[in-house]
């Protein structure tokens, strides 16, 4: 087994158990674990209380018990968060921070503190006038909140000196991501859509100095490589993920390259560097005043669209995948403006509905192959 | 030389041969699709029309829903390559096809060449598929095929509003029960078929040449509809439940002659 084989293996490992990566940490290091859901959680602060941060993105669980406290339309990720809340699968943590990002998961915390009443849920609410000052300042006020909210929960501190070396820490591991992403695309044979998505998977689930040290060396082995661009169609994905598994083998399976990516599982995490000030919450608020093209933050300006157009350009790119989750209305809302702009620029598109839940993903199979038949004839 | 297409749908199984990829020496339709005997058979007699055996085949290509579990093929690709194909080389002017199968219902647009530029499909729903009409067929108590005649009776249109083939199957119950005729609650399925599709051509923007293809084009009474719905001409296409398979095998005859 090679040593990039070694690598994604491991990697393959960590992203597919969550639980036991959590419960393993806590009896190496004694220290706790704070579950992060999407997206805008600025986890550097679980990270800098000396805590890991753990994403919370659903998992392909069978629905049952989540709609006694969410209804049948909620996206899968919301309608998994609130199984699993109900299951007691996060009884390991020991908070969770809980973002409201939409309108859906605006009332998932409430009713996850109902479902699971032992795991502290905290509340977090970011603004929509985020590039004023005012808006910056409150921002950073909310991290700040949520950092006291840790600390009477787990008894561990934040301070300015351990934020600042983990936001730099983050800063250089979103770097490190992104260079990844661009390596990748010059290796189709190896890094294909399903080991690409558990290299961002696992980073959810370890601590980033160690993800980081992962990812420099599986970059640096690859780049070793001869480039391969693959046979198949290069195409830049957007939306907010693009689990299940067997979605990313159907993808695999006609021979998809991604070149890029808009997922908020994936770039949207990594694309924005952290910002320099002497506060460093308000280097997080200047952050989320800086980030473009997120369905889930207020853009008056529309640029997701433009994003995504200059992401094919650079990486020259045969068209784009638009995974929309089923109920996500922040994706919905956005298509027609992404669409409008793909169109503009010549850029063939297709639109694919997913759920993470997906057993078959077999009514996708005829829109992927016809979609790369289309792309490979042009 | 001889190429062969096989189209496996959901509700029926087509074969077209084709001699150097221009003339049809067979062109088969058995009305039971993939999961049955219907592709075997079908293939069978394609052979025994064009009085030819399966080794004189030089290529064959296997298309539609049943593609993936057809193993008499030599490649599978996908309906919509194989559509856009056939159709064009049935009716060169076509920008958009509009096509309507059992448990499918597609929109395809191509550019000047031929060529796949976008295409839309249903979303894991029989709305606006043939079948939807074959759910109301039988609780009118007749036949697919007698929907287009019924339908030229009606008087009025008596609308279908629930888009789901359930609901509808309910709501068609109620205006019967209701004492509304039979013609006008066929009018009111067709406009409802031909709404739900051309709220699909929307996205992917219409332009004419129209042409329509599938088992549900057969019905004259959706192919009206759908005409006042989207207010263009449409043009039926000539076989239209077997373009999918002649595109098949005229991807069969490009392959074949490349090599």
């Amino acid at each position: 087994m090679s040593r990039i084989d070694e690598i994604l293996k491991e990697m393959e490992y960590i992203a597919h158990h969550p639980a036991q990566m959590v419960m393993k940490f806590k009896s190496e290091t004694g220290k706790k674990a704070v579950g992060i859901a999407p997206i805008h959680c600025a986890e550097e602060v679980v990270h800098a209380a000396g805590m890991l941060p753990v994403g919370l993105w659903g998992g392909q669980t069978t629905i049952t018990r989540a709609t006694e406290y969410v209804q049948a339309f909620c996206c899968s990720i919301a309608k998994a968060i609130m199984e699993l809340s109900a299951a007691g699968a996060y009884k390991h943590l020991d908070a969770i921070i809980f973002p409201e990002t939409c309108d859906t998961f605006r009332v998932i915390p409430l009713m996850m503190r109902i479902a699971d009443p032992l795991t502290p849920v905290i509340g977090l609410v970011l603004p929509d006038n985020r590039k004023i000052q005012a808006g910056i300042e409150y921002t950073a006020n909310e991290y700040r909140s949520i950092s006291k909210r840790l600390e009477e929960i787990t008894g561990n501190k934040v301070t300015d000196e351990s934020l600042h070396a983990s936001i730099e820490l983050y800063n250089k591991h979103h770097a490190a991501m992104m260079n990844f992403f661009d390596v990748a695309a010059d290796h189709a044979d190896v890094i294909t859509p399903y080991w690409r998505h558990q290299v961002v998977k696992s980073s959810y689930y370890v601590l980033k100095e160690k993800h980081l040290a992962m990812v420099e060396e599986l970059t640096a082995e690859l780049s070793a490589l001869p480039v391969n661009k693959g046979k198949g169609p290069r195409v830049v994905v957007t939306g907010i993920m693009t689990e299940p598994d067997q979605l990313l083998h159907l993808f695999g399976e006609f021979g998809y390259t991604f070149v890029a990516d808009d997922l908020a599982q994936s770039s949207r995490q990594f694309r924005t560097p952290t910002p320099e000030d002497p506060d460093p919450f308000i280097r997080l608020g200047k952050r989320f005043a800086a980030f473009e093209g997120c369905s889930c933050v207020c853009d008056p300006d529309k640029l997701r669209g433009k994003i995504i157009t200059d992401m094919v350009k650079k990486q020259q790119a045969d068209g784009v995948v638009v995974l929309i989750l089923k109920f996500c209305d922040p994706e919905e809302y956005d298509y027609p403006f992404i669409k409008q702009d793909l169109e503009d620029a010549g850029i063939p598109h297709l639109y694919l509905e997913i759920e993470q839940q997906m057993d078959s993903v077999e009514q996708l199979r005829t829109r992927l192959q016809a979609f790369s038949e289309m792309l490979m004839d042009r | 030389m001889l190429t062969m297409g096989v189209d496996i749908g959901s509700a029926s199984s087509k074969v077209v041969i084709l001699k150097d990829g221009k003339e049809m020496v067979a062109g088969v339709v058995v009305p039971v699709g993939t999961g049955t005997s219907g592709p075997a058979r079908a293939l069978q007699q394609a052979l025994e029309t064009a009085g030819v055996s399966r080794s004189d085949i030089t290529k064959v290509i296997v298309t539609g829903y049943g593609r993936m579990t057809f193993e008499g093929a030599d490649e599978q690709v996908s309906e919509i390559t194989c559509h856009a194909k056939g159709v064009h080389h049935l009716v060169p002017s076509t920008r958009t096809i509009i096509d309507i199968g059992g448990q499918d219902a597609k929109v395809i647009k191509l550019d000047e060449h031929g060529y796949v530029s976008n295409f839309v499909m249903n979303e894991k729903c029989a709305a606006g598929t043939g079948r939807f009409l074959e759910v109301m067929a039988r609780v009118l108590e007749v036949s697919v095929g007698e929907l287009q005649e019924l339908g030229e009776q009606a008087e009025s249109i008596v609308p279908i509003s629930s888009t789901c083939t359930v609901f509808a199957e309910s709501e068609v119950i109620s205006q019967l029960a209701a004492g509304q005729k039979g013609p006008d609650v066929v009018a009111g399925i067709h406009q409802s078929v031909a709404r739900r599709v051309a709220g699909l051509a929307g996205r992917v923007g219409l332009v004419p040449d129209v042409v329509m293809t599938g088992g549900v084009a057969q019905n004259g009474g959706v192919v009206k509809a759908m005409e006042k719905e989207l207010k263009v001409p449409i043009i039926v296409a000539p076989k239209s439940q077997l373009t999918g398979a002649l595109g098949a095998a005229l991807i069969a005859y490009e392959k074949a002659a490349k090599n």
